[in-house]
C-alpha cells in the first residue's frame, strides 16, 4: 500500500432496488469518490437521494448493482472474509441508532461490536471505557439498562457502541436527527473532538447545511441517487442557486452573509462558520467605528 | 429501502371478481369449499371445476398465478396420493411385499388429489381478489350475528387490520436493525443452531421494544381521535351490495346446491 491509496475510494458505484421487478428503483448512479485519512467530510442531499444507500455499500451490508468499493486499495467483495473485515474497519452508525441497542447493561452493549471483533477481557474493558469517554458518558451509567436512559444518553450509548469497535472511518448517518438542540451541540461537540483527538476519519450524514457546515472540512452533496458536488465548503456554497434548486437551504448564516453582501457589503467568500462570521462582524464594526 | 413489501398476496387488478362485494365473496368461497366436499363423481368434479374455471377467467389471474399457490402443496399431493394408492381395499391389480395397488385406491388418491387442489385454488383466488382491509371488514361483517352473543366483533376485526397494517412495518424495521448489528460485527450466517439462535438476541430484543412503543403510540392516537370501540363507527369504505352482486349470489347458491344435489343422489 502506497501513501497515496486512499482510506476508502468508490468507483462507479451503481445501485437498483428490485431489479427484473415493477418496482424497480435506481438508488444510486455511478458514483466516484475517495475518501483519504483524517478527513472531516460531510455528506448532504435530501430526504431519499440515495445518502443511506451509498453508505451502507462502504461497509458491504449492500453489494453494489456495478462498481468497486476498495477499501485501502482492495475490492470488499472480494471474499466474505474481506466482507466482514470492512465492517469492522467501517463504523456506521445507522440512523436512531438508539433502536439497536439491546444488552442488559450499558457496558454488554457497548462490548457487543468489539467482541464480535474477538476482544476480550482487559482489553474488551479498555475499549469500552474509551468509548463511553469518547461520548462523554459519565461510568456511572455503564451499569444501568440501556432502556433507562435518556433520548440523547441512549444515542451517545449507540455511537459508542461503534467507536469501540475502533474504525479507521466513522460513518454517521444522521446523528442529531430528533435531538434538542443541547443534544445535537453535544453531538457535534464530540464528533469534532474525536476526530482531532484520534486522527481518524469521519463522513458525517445530514439533511441540514447548518449542521455540516460547522463542522466539516470538505462537503459532498447528494441529488436524485447522483453525487452532484464534491469540494470545500466555500465551493459548495457559491452555488446556492442549484442547491435551493436540490431543496436545500444554505447554513443561516451564509444566508445573512450573502444578505448583507446584496447590500453592497462586500465579502471575498462565503460565510459559513460561527467563528468566521464572528470576526467578519467585528472587523466590520471596527470599520464603522473608525470612520465615525 | 426496499418498499416493494407487500402483504398477503392481493394483486390489484380490476375485474368483476375483485368488484364483487367482499361479503358475498367470502359467503360463495365457503359455499364453494363446501360444495367440494359434496362433489363425488366426474359429474360433480366437473361442474365444480367449470365455476372456478369461470371465476378466474373472470378474474384476469393469470393461471400461472394460479398454480404458483399451489405449488406449496406438492409435498401434502405426494403423500395423499401415495397412502391412498396403497392404503386401498378391493381388487389387487398389483403386489409386492407388503404394497397392494387396487383400481380403488388409485380412484380415492385422484379424488382426494383434485379435491384439494379445488379447494386451495378456490380460496387463493379469494385472497387474489380481495385486499386485506376488505376481507377484515368482510369476515367483520359475516361474524355480526355473534353480536348478539356480545362477541367483541369490531374489535377483533380491528385487531385484525391492525397486525395486517404492521407487517410490512415491522419487516422493514427488522432490516434495520439486522443491518445495525451487521455493522457492529454480528454473524448471522454462520455456526451451529444454538449459535444462530442466539445470533437472533441482538434483533429480537430491539425489535419487541419498537413493536411495544409502536402499539403505545397507536393507542395514544386512537384514543386522541376518540376511538371509543367498534360499535357505532362508519366507514370509509362501506360494504354495498350491489344489484349484480345479489344476482352473482343467488346465481351461485342455485349452483352450488344443484352440485350438492347431483353429488348425494350419485349420478
Amino acid at each position: 500500500m502506497t501513501e497515496s491509496t486512499p482510506l476508502l475510494e468508490v468507483r462507479n458505484l451503481t445501485h437498483i432496488y428490485g431489479e427484473g421487478t415493477p418496482f424497480r428503483h435506481v438508488a444510486l448512479e455511478d458514483c466516484s469518490l475517495k475518501i483519504g485519512r483524517g478527513e472531516l467530510i460531510g455528506l448532504i442531499g435530501h430526504t431519499g437521494s440515495g445518502k443511506s444507500t451509498l453508505t451502507q455499500h462502504f461497509n458491504g451490508l449492500l453489494k453494489p448493482t456495478s462498481g468497486e468499493v476498495l477499501l485501502k486499495g482492495e475490492n470488499i467483495f472480494r471474499s466474505k472474509k474481506a466482507t466482514l473485515e470492512a465492517r469492522s474497519c467501517v463504523g456506521l452508525v445507522m440512523q436512531y441508532p438508539e433502536y439497536q441497542l439491546f444488552e442488559e447493561t450499558v457496558r454488554k452493549d457497548i462490548a457487543f461490536g468489539p467482541s464480535n471483533q474477538g476482544l476480550k477481557g482487559k482489553e474488551l474493558d479498555e475499549r469500552v471505557a474509551m468509548a463511553a469517554d469518547a461520548v462523554r458518558l459519565p461510568s456511572s451509567l455503564l451499569d444501568v439498562s440501556p432502556f433507562e436512559l435518556s433520548g440523547g444518553e441512549k444515542r451517545r450509548a449507540a455511537i459508542a457502541g461503534v467507536i469501540a469497535m475502533e474504525p479507521e472511518l466513522l460513518i454517521l448517518d444522521e446523528p442529531t436527527a430528533g435531538l434538542d438542540p443541547g443534544g445535537r451541540r453535544e453531538i457535534l461537540d464530540l464528533i469534532a473532538d474525536y476526530r482531532n483527538r484520534e486522527g481518524k476519519s469521519i463522513l458525517f450524514v445530514s439533511h441540514s447545511m447548518d449542521t455540516v457546515a460547522e463542522v466539516c472540512s470538505r462537503i459532498l452533496v447528494m441529488n436524485k441517487s447522483k453525487l452532484v458536488m464534491d469540494g470545500l465548503p466555500e465551493e459548495v456554497f457559491i452555488h446556492a442557486e442549484e442547491l435551493r434548486d436540490m431543496g436545500l437551504a444554505l447554513p443561516e448564516i451564509t444566508e445573512i452573509f450573502s444578505y448583507l453582501a446584496s447590500r453592497g457589503v462586500a465579502f471575498e467568500k462565503p460565510v459559513y462558520t460561527r467563528d468566521y462570521a464572528v470576526r467578519k462582524l467585528l472587523a466590520l464594526f471596527r470599520k464603522e467605528e473608525r470612520s465615525l | 429501502m426496499n418498499t416493494s413489501i407487500t402483504i398477503g398476496q392481493y394483486i390489484p387488478l380490476s375485474s368483476p371478481i375483485h368488484r364483487l362485494d367482499a361479503r358475498i365473496k367470502l359467503g360463495l368461497t365457503l359455499l364453494y369449499i363446501v360444495t367440494v366436499f359434496f362433489a363425488q363423481n366426474v359429474l360433480t368434479y366437473a361442474m365444480v371445476f367449470c365455476y372456478l374455471a369461470l371465476a378466474v377467467i373472470l378474474s384476469r389471474i393469470r393461471v400461472s398465478m394460479i398454480l404458483k399457490s399451489l405449488k406449496p402443496l406438492t409435498l401434502v399431493l405426494i403423500f395423499t396420493i401415495l397412502i391412498n394408492v396403497f392404503y386401498a381395499r378391493g381388487e389387487v391389480i398389483w403386489q409386492w411385499w407388503i404394497f397392494k395397488i387396487a383400481w380403488e385406491g388409485i380412484f380415492i388418491a385422484l379424488k382426494m388429489s383434485i379435491r384439494i387442489i379445488l379447494l386451495v385454488a378456490g380460496s387463493s383466488l379469494l385472497t387474489y381478489t380481495t385486499s386485506p382491509i376488505m376481507l377484515t371488514d368482510a369476515i367483520e361483517a359475516l361474524l355480526s350475528p355473534l353480536k348478539l352473543f356480545r362477541v367483541p366483533v369490531g374489535e377483533l376485526a380491528m385487531m385484525m387490520s391492525i397486525a395486517l397494517r404492521f407487517i410490512p412495518t415491522l419487516t422493514e424495521e427488522t432490516a434495520k436493525i439486522m443491518n445495525a448489528q451487521k455493522a457492529r460485527g454480528a454473524d448471522f450466517e454462520t455456526g451451529g443452531l444454538i449459535k444462530r439462535a442466539k445470533a437472533l438476541i441482538p434483533i429480537l430484543v430491539p425489535l419487541f421494544v419498537s413493536a411495544f412503543r409502536r402499539a403505545d403510540e397507536l393507542a395514544m392516537a386512537m384514543e386522541s381521535r376518540a376511538y371509543t370501540g367498534g360499535d357505532g363507527r362508519t366507514r370509509l369504505k362501506p360494504l354495498k351490495a350491489r344489484p349484480s352482486d345479489v344476482l352473482a349470489l343467488i346465481g351461485s347458491i342455485l349452483y352450488f346446491a344443484a352440485c350438492a344435489v347431483l353429488g348425494i343422489l350419485g349420478f
